[in-house]
């Protein structure tokens, strides 16, 4: 009696658990994940050494293993993670598919490659060939299982398709079990091939509808978020504006009350000049748009007591369109200012430049940072919680540096944290 | 070896960034000097240009820092500038004079290492020797590494593509990158060793140097763009 490889009597289950595993890896779990895990493994190790017992009788080993696997593993899924019904009969599905396809990528490698091959031939060809089929099914788990950590997220599915994927699978493990029973080597494998063209077709289907939602998906709360950005501006403009009027209203009868009492003394007057300017805090860049974006994440900077530093020529970027312009730094300094809330105290700097370098213009954002900055395709991966959202941030402002036909470069040196936007000076919207 | 003047008419302020840069350089080693100056005007009597960065006050009784900013700029466009203001939006307008960035007093040392750093780079970038001498076919010549506007290999023949004209060597390119400014010189292909100062503009697939179109290569493309955006990132022409 084989236990593992190709013939062993846990292979079956130990291959759709290690591919379930797989599947479910960045999916949410409960709460007390430990104890369910531990509680769904100890019934499954119980079913296996039911069936394989030497006393156990045919019924139990026999053609119902497979589902019983499935049911056991989806409840499993169910328990331990935070998952719908719809989500787990995806992944089972998703996994068993693959189960299949990997058993009949061996049953093919061995018929070709090894003389004589029947059922129970076991040569080190055939383990070797077992080896290489698990590997390609956990590798093809693995791409296939990339985003499930969306998976929860994903509201509408088409249910019925994935009921169906499902049945269709778990009607050709059967079908392939009635023809082991009834028919010769040739017939199982003529349905063999079949069945595992359906499953690979299912998962290929399965998988693309989810892609197609995910993104659908992403790009409406993209929308969204622009949207709320251009709305934000609007009003952080119209409360400037307001603060601009008021400051000066209030210089110039604080200087006539002065006059009427002959006291315009012009040192003095300068002091409330400058003390009225740091109530405003109100930069001027050259650039509408930059002025209250500037202005505001300033504000927000000291009220947080991160000390921020603004140096910049605001014409360098009057190409830019105001709603550009605001998603871009605002989006910046805010990333810049949780990052720094991670830090020490002393180390809350924020430090923000727009310069030109060459025929570019390099805007320069740079802060403190704790821990390991960690690039995918060129974007830092967030700490936030939230990752599906907080990734919109850095992809918009991609996608502004792009649409001028800039670059976007991320850095981290020690502790220092750097962004560089890098947009040709001479730029158009293209 | 970078050449640091501090210029502020408080005797405390001078100590004080003097203490932050010799933390700065016992935490990132390398040699420096510092020369402390209390009246602006003194300073400007002395200047000859000896100076790799030079601290600015904003507010000082004889000569505010802007105006100074300006005098320095006449006669020196390179040496790197960085304002010491009381507030921050009033030195939001130092790029005026092409100024790095700018402090707020009192200058924290953290902010201050925060900003050295990016001196640093930028020294690292224009201060090193610039000069290089070539064994070319016609002899040997002396170029300013500057003036190269990129380096070109076809076989075994490397064509140095310069302001002057070209100059012709045997070689390969990977001597070529031992002799150049590692800062300063990027592959964009796998042919073209490009000085970073003379791209005008890119795009997908080229590269213009000296309003030259040069191939880009998916490739190398990548670690281009991160060169060219570290060569800039310092600000600077």
């Amino acid at each position: 009696m084989y236990l593992f490889g190709p013939y062993g009597n846990y292979s079956l289950m130990l291959e759709l658990l290690i591919l379930t595993l797989i599947s479910v890896r960045q999916c949410p779990k409960r709460k007390s994940f430990i104890l369910r895990a531990a509680l769904c493994l100890a019934v499954l190790t119980a079913y296996n050494l039911l069936i394989n017992t030497p006393h156990a009788t045919d019924d139990y080993s026999g053609m119902n293993r497979p589902y019983v696997y499935v049911i056991l593993l989806g409840l499993g899924c169910w328990c331990c993670w935070d998952l719908r019904a719809w989500h787990v009969a995806y992944l089972l599905a998703v996994a068993y598919a693959l189960q299949y396809t990997m058993y009949t990528v061996w049953l093919i490698l061995c018929r070709l490659f090894v003389p004589g091959f029947a059922f129970f031939t076991d040569t080190p060809a055939v383990n070797v060939f077992y080896a290489l089929a698990l590997a390609g099914a956990l590798a093809a788990a693995w791409l296939v299982s990339r985003k499930n950590g969306h998976l929860p997220r994903l509201e509408k599915v088409n249910i019925p398709v994935l009921v169906i994927f499902l049945l269709v699978i778990l009607a050709a493990v059967y079908m392939t079990g009635e023809a082991i029973l009834a028919l010769e080597f040739e017939a199982v494998m003529m349905v063999r091939y079949a069945c595992t063209v359906i499953c690979l077709l299912g998962v290929a289907y399965a998988a693309t509808a989810l892609v197609y939602q995910r993104v659908s998906l992403n790009n409406a709360i993209y929308g969204q978020i622009i949207q709320r950005q251009k709305e934000e501006y609007e009003q952080r403009r119209a409360s400037v504006e307001d603060l601009n009027i008021k400051c000066h209203d209030l210089r110039y009868q604080i200087r006539s009350i002065l006059q009427r009492r002959g006291e315009g003394n012009p040192a003095e007057l300068r002091d409330i000049e400058e003390a009225i300017g740091s109530i405003q805090n109100a930069y001027h860049t050259g650039n509408d748009a930059l002025d209250v974006i500037i202005s505001e994440k300033a504000r927000l900077c000291s009220a947080k007591g991160i000390a921020f530093t603004f140096m910049g020529d605001g014409a360098l970027i009057a190409f830019m369109r105001d709603e550009d312009i605001y998603r871009l730094f605002s989006n910046a300094i805010d990333n810049a200012i949780e990052a720094v809330a991670r830090v020490e105290e002393e180390k809350r700097i924020i430090g923000v430049t727009v310069q030109p370098g060459g025929p570019f213009v390099n805007i320069h954002v740079e802060n403190y940072c704790s821990g390991q900055l960690r690039l995918v395709e060129g974007l830092p991966q967030t700490s936030k919680e939230d990752k599906t959202n907080h990734g919109f941030g850095v992809r918009s402002m991609r996608s502004v540096a792009r649409s001028y036909a800039g670059t976007l470069q991320f850095r981290q040196e020690g502790d220092v944290f750097s962004l560089d936007i890098m947009l040709p000076a001479a730029g158009q919207k293209c | 070896m970078i050449r640091i003047a501090i210029v502020d008419d408080r005797e405390d302020q001078c100590a004080l960034l003097k203490r932050h840069i010799e933390r700065f350089f016992t935490e990132n080693p390398e040699t420096y000097s510092i020369t402390v100056y209390q009246d602006p005007e003194m300073f400007l009597v002395d200047y000859t240009a000896q100076f790799d960065f030079i601290t600015l006050d904003i507010r000082m009784p004889q000569m505010d820092g802007m105006t100074l900013a300006k005098r320095i700029r006449a006669i020196d466009a390179a040496v790197i500038l960085v304002f010491v203001t009381d507030l921050a939006s009033w030195a939001a307008r130092g790029y005026e004079v092409e100024a790095l960035d700018f402090m707020v007093k009192p200058v924290k040392y953290y902010d201050f290492a925060l900003k050295m750093k990016r001196v640093m780079a930028r020294h690292a970038r224009d201060g090193v020797s610039d000069s290089v001498v070539l064994t070319t076919q016609s002899g040997r010549v002396k170029l300013s590494q500057r003036d190269i506007l990129y380096v070109e290999v076809t076989g075994h023949a490397v064509t140095y593509h310069t302001r002057n004209g070209d100059y012709n060597y045997y070689g390969t390119l990977k001597e070529v990158e031992g002799y150049l400014n590692p800062g300063m010189f990027a592959r964009c292909n796998s042919c073209y060793l490009v000085n970073l100062h003379h791209v005008n503009s890119m795009d997908q697939t080229t590269c213009v140097v000296d309003g030259r179109p040069l191939r880009m290569s998916q490739t190398r493309k990548k670690d281009f763009v991160e060169r060219l955006t570290a060569f800039y990132a310092s600000g600077g022409r």
